[in-house]
């Protein structure tokens, strides 16, 4: 194994990242360049402000922060599970970029490892952008005394659950290729996540009870999550790094040695439903949505998740839908080859009604089981209507996330890119609206107006977009 | 088509970009005040916002317009704003075409 060629190879990815986000769909324009970067920025700042404000409401003079930084210790684990997951996800579609160093003189083993490499860099860059706020207003309102109880409390847990749930997906993929099974991992990986989400989830809510309960009655309150913390508080710092240190260089060791040698590609297909279908336009799009392997994943999700909240006895409206409608995402970039085959000029209308027609019925197909289960648990159906518009909204915003920013090969920067641009926009106008105090009826129309303006946005990009690949005009 | 095309873009960035000065505006102003019962403005006089003391201890917060007037006139400043930087560029991607042409 040579560690310039790791390097090599992850450079490799990152320029094909910045040449190919920073040069397709909106992203193409330098003006849409520098208003991305600015709303970046500003969205940054104004998330800064707002946890500011928040937490000097809520927190300012008491001494509860420490409690809180306990409390966000022991959850590390939980909100680091459900990141991973959903990285896990993201990266696994991305196998076709891994396919792009396959014509370079490298082993699998330092593909892989330059790919987990690359992937905790994107980690790192999107985990700066969520914890940031966070660390900088707990910082500005505490003093910089803060900066070390942060440091050891969020980010070198943070940092040491990630590499230990990154040795453990390594240790279950080469189990995965011992029993042949490697080729389901897409499938197999995510459910063993979620079966550690559904563990996990009830032992962090008990320790958060016991935390609380602990600090009302002034006791000391240990666990070994909180090791650096407690090492910081009793020894000093220095070995809280020191520990630190050892550990990560331990697990890198690890996943070194775990990373498997061979490759076996990814199975991103099953076939349901008859292919008779595929006769209509529409029935083609089906076909693409059901049969990809990502639908299965999220359908099964959906699907334990309901089953986790009724034995848990979690009653709660079916939000949970919500998982089936960010494939979206991907819907325009999968549904490509369509596009490509149809020999007759159709217009980007009735590529679009079909997109979202598609999504449509799998929604439903997903959302008359689920919602049958929430109504009886107890749920009002005036509960769940709510969230069939939710839904429906996500549908419409998720494609055109996935127009404006098509994720070739499958690259989950885009994705995530996309994603935190399109939150920013869509939490800001969510925001100022509520000032305003609308009634219910009025806001149903205004957001009605915004999802025709976001239709009218997705169907100019497709119709942009086929201009430009039959260069019609320049990108 | 080509003008309906540059209202719709300039309406909805000048819509997002008067929301986010109506959020601003509303930070800034519960950034001001701690006291209850004080109402305090924002954005030019549109926004108030104001912390009640509740007779359970706990502090309620009242949001709302008080005026639209400064909201509206964000948004036609920003959708004139747009507009004409949407016909500028042009203009000077068509100059830019032109030059090279001539070359």
């Amino acid at each position: 194994m040579r560690l310039e060629s790791i390097v090599l190879l992850f450079r490799l990815f990152w320029t094909f990242i910045l040449r190919r986000v920073l040069g397709r769909g909106l992203l193409a324009s330098r003006t849409m360049r520098i208003a991305g970067t600015l709303v970046v920025i500003i969205g940054f700042a104004g998330f800064n402000v707002l946890s500011y404000t928040m937490m000097r409401q809520y927190l300012g003079g008491t001494d509860l922060f420490e409690p809180i930084l306990a409390i966000a210790n022991i959850s590390v684990g939980f909100w680091v599970l459900i990141a991973y997951t959903l990285i896990r996800v993201l990266f696994m579609k991305a196998d076709e970029l891994l396919k792009l160093t396959f014509n370079l003189p490298a082993t699998n083993k330092e593909r892989t490892l330059a790919f987990a490499l690359f992937e905790a860099s994107v980690v790192a860059v999107m985990t700066v952008f969520v914890f940031g706020a966070f660390s900088i207003s707990t910082v500005l309102l505490e003093g910089p005394a803060f900066i070390t109880k942060i440091l050891v409390s969020i980010w070198l847990p943070v940092a040491s659950v990630y590499l230990l749930l990154s040795l453990a997906y390594y240790l279950l993929e080469r189990g995965l290729f011992m029993m042949r099974l490697a080729r389901l991992r897409g499938l197999l990986v995510p459910m063993v996540l979620a079966l550690g989400l559904s563990a996990l989830f009830p032992y962090t809510n008990e320790q958060t009870a016991v935390i609380a309960e602990s600090f009302i009655d002034g006791r000391d309150y240990r666990s070994p999550l909180l090791v650096y913390s407690m090492l910081d508080k009793n020894v000093g710092l220095w070995l809280a790094f020191l520990v630190f240190v050892a550990a990560s260089m331990a697990i890198v060791a690890g996943i070194v040695a775990a990373a498997p040698r061979a490759y076996v590609p990814l199975r991103r297909f099953i076939i349901l439903l008859p292919s008779k279908i595929a006769r209509w336009r529409l029935g083609a799009y089906t076909l693409v949505l059901f049969r990809s392997f990502e639908t299965l994943v999220a359908v099964i999700f959906v699907f334990a998740f309901s089953l986790f909240a009724w034995m848990q006895h979690i009653v709660l409206p079916p939000y949970v839908l919500a998982l089936i409608t960010f494939q979206g995402v991907y819907a325009y970039v999968n549904s490509e080859p369509l596009r490509r085959i149809s020999t007759l000029h159709v217009s980007a209308w009735t590529h679009y009604l079909s997109i979202v027609g598609s999504q449509v019925i799998l929604w439903v197909t997903i959302a008359v089981p689920v919602v049958a289960g929430s109504l009886a648990q107890g749920i009002e159906i005036s509960a769940c209507l709510p969230v069939a518009g939710f839904c429906l909204s996500n549908i419409l915003i998720s494609t055109l996330i996935g127009i404006a920013f098509p994720p070739e090969k499958g690259n989950p920067f885009t994705v995530l890119v996309g994603a935190v641009l399109a939150i920013i926009v869509i939490l800001t106008i969510a925001l100022g609206l509520n000032v305003f105090n609308l009634e219910p009826a009025m806001s149903a129309v205004v957001y009605s107006f915004l999802n025709i303006l976001v239709v009218t946005y997705s169907i100019l990009g497709m119709q942009r977009m086929e201009r430009i690949r039959r260069h019609e005009v320049a990108s | 088509m080509k003008w309906l095309l540059r209202i719709v873009i300039a309406f909805s960035v000048s819509f997002v970009i008067t929301m986010a000065m109506v959020v601003a505006g509303f930070i800034m102003a519960m950034f001001s005040t701690m006291d209850a019962g004080v109402r305090k403005f924002g954005l030019f006089g549109a926004i108030f916002f104001e912390a009640h003391e509740q007779p359970s201890g706990a502090t309620a917060m009242e949001i709302g317009v008080a005026d639209g007037t400064p909201i509206a006139i964000i948004f036609g400043i920003g959708f004139l704003f747009c507009l004409a930087v949407t016909v500028m560029l042009e203009k000077l991607k068509l100059r830019k075409k032109q030059l090279l042409q001539t070359q």
